[in-house]
């Protein structure tokens, strides 16, 4: 390999890999799978290193793949959450700077149970912590249609968790 | 403005993806507007509370990241990949040579070849007679291997119907050889 690319390859793996493996985690729920598909995603990374055209950034690029690699890990027969029963949540916590671990598990299920555009949104907003433009890039849509996804997912989990979990 | 439009702003606010004058005239427009600030702010805390679960659950992708050396990974596993690859197609065509070669094995040592066994060969059974005395052994087959004429240079220059021309330029080559 050059050693060029290798040092860019390892400065973008350097950059990304724990994002990488939080957005995977979200789908398989499995450190082990997470690790499996983000070497898979690098993988493909690395052997199409030159199709990168260089519009949007390379970080939009990766995830581009890791998109098509967790797809391709659902069609083959990766596991998708069933709907939850989501009743009597409470959101009290004695810890005021910590987060209620059943709230956290009950969003963290729902997330898994919205329309998958918008799930995929919102892992890749709060997993990976990509901007609306990478999403965009990545996902192959305009910036409004994340906007508009994101927006619809949280609404949708506001509806799942209850109003009144949430106030002003 | 619509609950919609609060409160896709406010996302978009949380989210840093408004530019400074819009945040700006967007916190006035909240503050001098008591509903949608609620709405704002009711949509502030799902961002918020759905922003702090997810990290919750995937803190240890990055905690684990960032203890393990970005070098080590994933280059040496494609390394790793490539030499057991080479390694399988090495022992691949180790196999297919050796299973070539116990099809087409070779005699012991000590073992008489076919060619020279004087029950199958008419020109060994004919020089071997002269050899019967010697005994029925390694030598004796090699003796008998050398003994045979060699039909591949004999057959050609008594070919049935080589003129007399040629049998005496080959006559004239062998001579010279000698």
């Amino acid at each position: 390999m050059v050693n060029g690319l290798e040092a860019q390859f390892e400065n973008l793996w350097g950059q990304t890999s724990g994002q990488v493996r939080a957005y995977m985690f979200c789908a398989c729920r499995s450190w082990a799978d997470a690790d499996d598909l983000a070497q898979d995603c690098y993988l493909r990374a690395l052997r199409g290193w030159n199709q990168f055209n260089g519009t949007g950034s390379r970080k939009a690029w990766l995830f581009g793949i890791a998109r098509r690699t967790r797809a391709d890990w659902f069609r083959r027969g990766g596991k998708k959450a069933t709907v939850v029963e989501l009743a009597g949540v409470d959101k009290a916590s004695d810890d005021p700077k910590g987060m209620d671990e059943d709230l956290a598990e009950a969003i963290w299920q729902a997330v898994r149970c919205l329309d998958d555009k918008q799930s995929e949104v919102i892992h890749l907003r709060f997993a990976a912590g990509l901007s609306y433009a990478e999403i965009a890039d990545a996902a192959g849509v305009p910036i409004g249609t994340v906007r508009s996804r994101l927006h619809k997912g949280l609404k949708n989990l506001r509806q799942r968790i209850g109003e009144r979990e949430y106030g002003a | 403005m619509e609950r919609d439009t609060i409160e896709r702003l406010a996302i978009d606010s949380a989210a840093g993806e408004l530019s400074d004058d819009a945040r700006t005239l967007f916190e006035a427009y909240l503050a001098e507007h008591r509903q949608a600030n609620e709405w704002a702010q009711d949509m502030l805390g799902v961002y918020e509370e759905t922003e702090a679960a997810i990290a919750s659950k995937t803190n240890r992708a990055r905690a684990e990241t960032r203890a393990k050396p970005a070098h080590v990974f994933p280059l040496a596993r494609v390394r790793s990949r490539l030499i057991v690859r080479w390694a399988a197609v090495v022992v691949a065509a180790f196999g297919i040579g050796a299973g070539f070669g116990r099809l087409s094995k070779q005699p012991a040592i000590g073992s008489r070849p076919r060619a020279t066994s004087a029950k199958v060969d008419p020109y060994v059974r004919q020089w071997g007679r002269s050899l019967e005395g010697v005994g029925d052994s390694f030598w004796r087959a090699k003796a008998i291997a050398s003994l045979a004429p060699k039909r591949h240079l004999a057959a050609q220059p008594h070919k049935s119907g080589a003129s007399l021309w040629s049998k005496y330029r080959q006559y004239v080559k062998e001579r010279r050889y000698e």
